[in-house]
């Protein structure tokens, strides 16, 4: 993403892309070679990339130009050229949750299962000696959410097939286990997502009331900035409420019930509730450097649209939550 | 030394540290605590006190020779003798050979990935004993690392035992070398391997392409030839953001990678000319046309778009840069870092080897049945390609909506833009199923998720959805791009406008919504519900429509217009040969019935070389003609460019027009080495085109070269193009428009075009005065 990028006046380099960029190589590389030391480097100089992006853009006293380029033609016409790119970067990101939710969809719609259950199915056949189809044996065997009717299943075909044949040692796990299940039927697990919902709801609003105080021709420019600076600052502690709170409840799920990545549902859970969690992440470190700004009196009404672009992002990780909450909480 | 000074020197240094690590790279076979794979960090317990000794090892190896090593854990400050059970255990890895368990040993260790590990009842010693057997292969060494942990499992003198008390690990580590590889140099020469082949030919490569880079710096300016005029010409292009600059450098880039890309594809065409060859192993071939297929794919024909796109976007649409330069430049230096992972462990032997295609859920599992270990790597390459594409993309369709001169409107834009819109558009909506696929997979390989692990109830053909999700876009993207260029190219060499302007841009936006809902037909053969595989069906078909809109649009832009034979002409003339053949016999495989036979034959082979290497490819050598005066003031020699075009054409259909008999017959893709003699022929016959059409590619490297300096001057508009980025000098300045001009009209600037006959002007040099 590019905040700030106002690259109008006179062409200058810049370090910081081929720096990000070999600290995520580094990053990647040792994440791969389960390197700590070689990661913990890659984190760093990918930080120092986007510290050497954000000098660029230094100093906030008024001395800068921001020759931001305004758009002209359809469809964007009169628009500063910066939203234009976060509303399409915001439009690989809902194909990116959607990618999320596809693939959690198919496991939830046991469309992924299905052919397993069938292929056991006809290893029953073919080894036990059940009499039937693949199919009049799944259906005998199983109801539609492919939970095993243990008893039906095994009168249906003659005690040949048991429980224990379905989750065979190297076998299919008949039914998984979501994070849904434990969640829900524990209040103290319900609680923290529940509290993080209004936590991410209540942190975009303060992030469009520090925007609405940094338009504000009104003010004096200290008492601006140090009103965005607490709206801002509001924003920043209520996302790192969520994180911790996310945390917690993955450690009471990990430890408590035993829900591991080592599960398929665990798989999707962790993994797409960490990939919004690291979007969060991300958010509050840009936040940081807002809340840096405002403390250095940085914002006034001619670039606060910064602040509306940071917003845009902002809503689309706590719309993003307003999907996941219910569909990997709940459902 | 200035700042600068030492910056570049430190990130040069960097980057060829990482150049010279990258043939050693071995990944730990499945990363970090991986499924079932705990190691002796089963207890958490603290590292370091503990020490592990292996008796046994043997100085070197013999080929197949077994030996019994002993594994001995011990640590005075944990209870061993007065405990009898829980008291231990080992992890071993070796990077060959196999194991099994030692005398009396059998219920005491168990074979892992890549090692041997102790049982739930072998827990109770604190030594072991386990056979390893020597690879065949005696010029190799083989690393050995034994992770062992003491452990006071009953908390004896413990209250309350908690089981947990006392934990210790530590770690041995050591490599034996086979007979041979102890032998020195003669011995090693004797293991030459094709692996030595092709480090030799990129080594050799890398250093010819280091001194071109030296040369030129030295031809920019012979007088500041020295190291403080050095590192502020590399400081200039390390941290360049101008459009052009670039663009400059995807393009260096993209044609190194052709050559490497190239260089595989031979080695393994040498593999197959002849029946039972094994002039490659099995591993080897399989990483080779790995690395050759996502070589050519992303990290050729992609940044060669790219390259193009950089270039003449912002001169096209009169912009004076693109949206966000600096993460154009972010997106440039992505790719390139990437390549470093994509080829971690090539050379070592490690290399991924799950195709481009990285089907689940071989690629998701190591060991012996999976994956090599490079894999992971390679899929953390993918990664990053995904981070670049995507970068890119946002900024491309960002420049291309808002930065518009006037008189560019929707429907007066040039169809190279047009097209790179359109090829960006698919692109980053489609890349992000390739990210998160790619991302299930790499968790999958360090950190134990079970995404695609069909054991724990995982779902290979997730992957395949997700794959092809991207991977049918992408081959649209890599293909829209070249119509664009063939369409500038066709209406400037006929000196008219291009015929039916507006069915060419609805039929690419058309292949771009298409694109999204065709990719079932990669997975007719993989079970898909038949109503499904129906609809794919036609969906697939239906983009032979907007397709065949393109091809008569072409055919009659050139029966109303004045053809002028320039070498671009001439490549686009080809595009339509060639990009057409491969067309039709892509009109194959979208029937389910003849997708049965022919999938993953030689046909799909012939099918899509056919559209990427004449139809990408040929659009993108095009372009390099077309567009090469307006980047350097010079134009390429024409005679070079014609012999360069004529050997490429005709080599290109000798060696893949065979490829079709061949898959027909039934000789399948992705095969180590077939027994049926009588493919021997046409095999060999595919193989000597192939070399010939490689080598080809030297003469335009060579023309690209020499012209850069001995080129014939080519003034604004060599060609006499319409668009705008001929009416800003070659080349053009930094900003790219001193002042934003004005679109006009095609029709009315081709109207005061002079119009010759057919022939009258072939080769002539600059005819539009």
């Amino acid at each position: 993403m590019s905040y700030d990028d106002h690259d109008d006046h006179g062409h200058h380099g810049s370090w910081a892309p081929i720096i990000a960029s070999l600290g995520t190589m580094m990053f990647l590389y040792g994440f791969s070679e389960a390197s700590m030391g070689i990661t913990a480097i890659g984190i760093a100089v990918l930080t120092w990339g986007l510290f050497t992006w954000w000098k660029g853009d230094l100093p906030f006293d008024g001395s800068e130009k921001m020759g931001e380029l305004v758009a002209f033609g359809t469809p964007f016409g009169g628009m500063k050229i910066r939203k234009a790119g976060i509303w399409l970067f915001l439009m690989s990101e809902v194909m990116i949750f959607g990618s999320f939710f596809g693939a959690y969809m198919r496991m939830r719609s046991n469309w992924n299962t299905h052919w397993t259950l069938r292929d056991k199915a006809q290893e029953a056949i073919d080894t036990l000696g059940a009499e039937g189809t693949v199919d009049s044996i799944v259906k005998k065997c199983f109801d539609d959410h492919h939970h095993v009717k243990e008893e039906a299943c095994e009168i249906a075909t003659n005690g040949l097939v048991n429980n224990s044949f379905w989750v065979a040692a190297d076998g299919v796990p008949a039914y998984h286990h979501v994070a849904a299940e434990y969640i829900t039927a524990d209040f103290m697990t319900l609680l923290p997502g529940a509290i993080n919902t209004f936590a991410l709801i209540l942190s975009s609003f303060t992030v469009v009331l520090a925007l609405k105080a940094a338009k504000n021709t009104d003010l004096e420019p200290n008492v601006r900035n140090k009103k965005v600076r607490n709206y801002l600052a509001m924003t920043l502690a209520l996302g790192t409420l969520f994180l911790i709170l996310k945390l917690w409840e993955w450690n009471h799920l990990i430890h408590d019930y035993d829900f591991t990545i080592s599960t398929l549902a665990g798989s999707f859970f962790y993994v797409t509730t960490g990939a919004h969690g690291i979007h969060v992440f991300v958010g509050l470190i840009f936040i940081t450097y807002f809340i840096y700004k405002a403390h250095i009196g940085g914002w006034d009404p001619n670039n606060a649209q910064s602040i509306e672009y940071y917003g845009l992002y902002w809503h689309f990780v706590d719309l993003a939550w307003v999907v996941i909450f219910p569909a990997f909480y709940l459902y | 030394m200035n700042k600068n000074k030492i910056r570049v020197m430190s990130l040069l240094f960097v980057i060829f540290i990482a150049l010279a690590a990258t043939p050693q790279i071995t990944s730990y076979p499945t990363g970090l605590g991986a499924n079932g794979n705990p190691g002796c960090t089963c207890h958490s317990g603290g590292a370091g006190t503990t020490t592990v000794i292996v008796d046994g090892m043997p100085d070197s190896f013999t080929a197949g020779q077994s030996y019994e090593l002993n594994i001995t854990v011990s640590n005075p400050s944990i209870a061993g003798a007065e405990i009898s059970s829980n008291m231990g255990g080992f992890r071993l890895f070796a990077s060959a050979g196999t194991f099994s368990a030692g005398d009396g040993f059998t219920d005491l260790v168990q074979e892992l990935e890549n090692g041997m590990t102790h049982t739930e009842l072998g827990n109770d010693n604190r030594s072991w004993t386990v056979i390893w057997t020597a690879p065949d292969s005696e010029g190799q060494i083989v690393e050995f690392t034994v992770h062992g942990n003491a452990v006071n499992g009953n908390a004896v003198g413990n209250s309350p035992p908690d089981g947990q008390s006392g934990d210790a690990w530590g770690t041995f580590e050591t490599s034996v070398p086979g007979a041979a590889a102890l032998g020195g140099g003669v011995a090693m020469i004797e293991q030459a391997e094709p692996f030595e082949v092709a480090i030799a030919a990129i080594t050799f490569g890398i250093a010819l392409f280091s001194l071109m880079l030296v040369y030129v710096f030295y031809r920019n300016n012979p007088e500041g030839f020295n190291l403080n005029g050095l590192t502020k010409w590399l400081k200039k292009w390390l941290t360049t953001t101008d459009h052009k600059e670039v663009g400059t450098l995807y393009f260096v880039y993209s044609f190194l990678f052709l050559l490497i890309g190239g260089i595989f594809a031979m080695l393994f065409r040498i593999q197959l000319s002849v029946a039972n060859n094994d002039f490659l192993t099995q591993d080897q071939y399989n990483s080779f046309f790995t690395l050759h297929g996502t070589t050519m794919i992303f990290l050729a024909a992609m940044p060669m778009i790219a390259a193009f796109a950089n270039w003449i976007i912002p001169l096209q649409i009169g912009a004076k840069d693109l949206a966000f330069p600096r993460v154009n430049a972010m997106g440039f230096w992505m790719l390139a870092f990437a390549s470093i992972l994509l080829y971690g462990g090539v050379l070592s032997g490690e290399g991924a080897d799950i195709t481009w295609t990285m089907y689940a859920p071989f690629s998701s599992s190591g060991g012996e049945k999976g994956a090599s270990a490079g894999t992971t790597l390679f899929v953390a390459g993918i990664v990053m390609l995904g981070i670049s594409s995507t970068l890119s993309g946002v900024n491309f369709i960002a420049t291309i909506m808002t930065m518009r001169a006037p008189g560019v409107t929707w429907m007066k834009m040039p169809l190279f833009t047009w097209s790179v819109f359109v090829a960006n558009a698919m692109l980053y909506l489609s890349l992000p199923a390739l990210i998160i696929g790619t991302v299930y997979l790499f968790l999958d390989r360090t950190i134990g998720t079970v995404f695609y692990d069909a054991a724990y109830g995982g779902d290979p053909i997730l992957w395949a959805h997700l794959f092809w999700f991207f991977g049918h876009p992408e081959v649209y993207v890599v293909i829209v791009p070249a119509f664009g260029v063939v369409s500038e190219v066709l209406a400037t060499s006929a000196k008219r406008s291009i015929f039916g302007y507006r069915s060419m841009v609805y039929a690419m936006a058309g292949i771009g919504v298409l694109g999204f809902i065709v990719w079932g037909h990669h997975m007719l053969t993989s079970g898909m519900d038949p109503t499904l595989r129906l609809v794919m069906m036609l969906t697939t078909m239906l983009v032979a429509i907007p397709t065949g809109v393109k091809i008569f649009n072409w055919l009659a832009t050139l029966w109303g217009g004045s053809l002028v034979f320039k070498t671009h002409t001439l490549w686009a003339l080809g595009f339509l040969v060639t990009f057409t053949m491969g067309g039709i016999s892509g009109m194959f495989f979208p029937v389910a019935g003849l997708d049965t036979h022919f999938h993953d034959t030689y046909f799909v082979v012939a099918h899509f070389h056919y559209v990427l290497v004449g139809g990408t490819i040929f659009g993108m050598f095009s372009a390099i003609y077309y567009w090469y005066p307006k980047a350097t003031g010079r134009k390429l020699d024409e005679k070079l460019g014609l012999l360069h075009f004529v050997i490429t054409f005709v080599a290109m259909n000798a060696t893949f027009w065979p490829m079709h008999q061949l898959g027909i017959e039934g000789m399948p893709r992705r095969y180590h080495t077939y027994n049926v003699d009588s493919w021997t022929e046409l095999n060999s016959f595919i193989t000597i085109s192939a070399l010939i059409m490689g080598s080809a590619q030297l003469i335009l490297a060579w023309n690209l070269v020499r012209s850069y300096k001995y080129g014939e001057e080519s003034g604004k508009d060599p060609w006499g193009g319409w668009s705008l980025e001929w009416t800003t000098s070659s080349p053009p300045p930094t900003p790219s428009f001193h002042e934003i001009p004005t679109q006009g009209d095609a029709n009315i600037h081709h109207s005061a075009e002079p119009k010759g006959g057919l022939f009258s002007k072939m080769w002539k040099g600059s005819d539009s005065k």
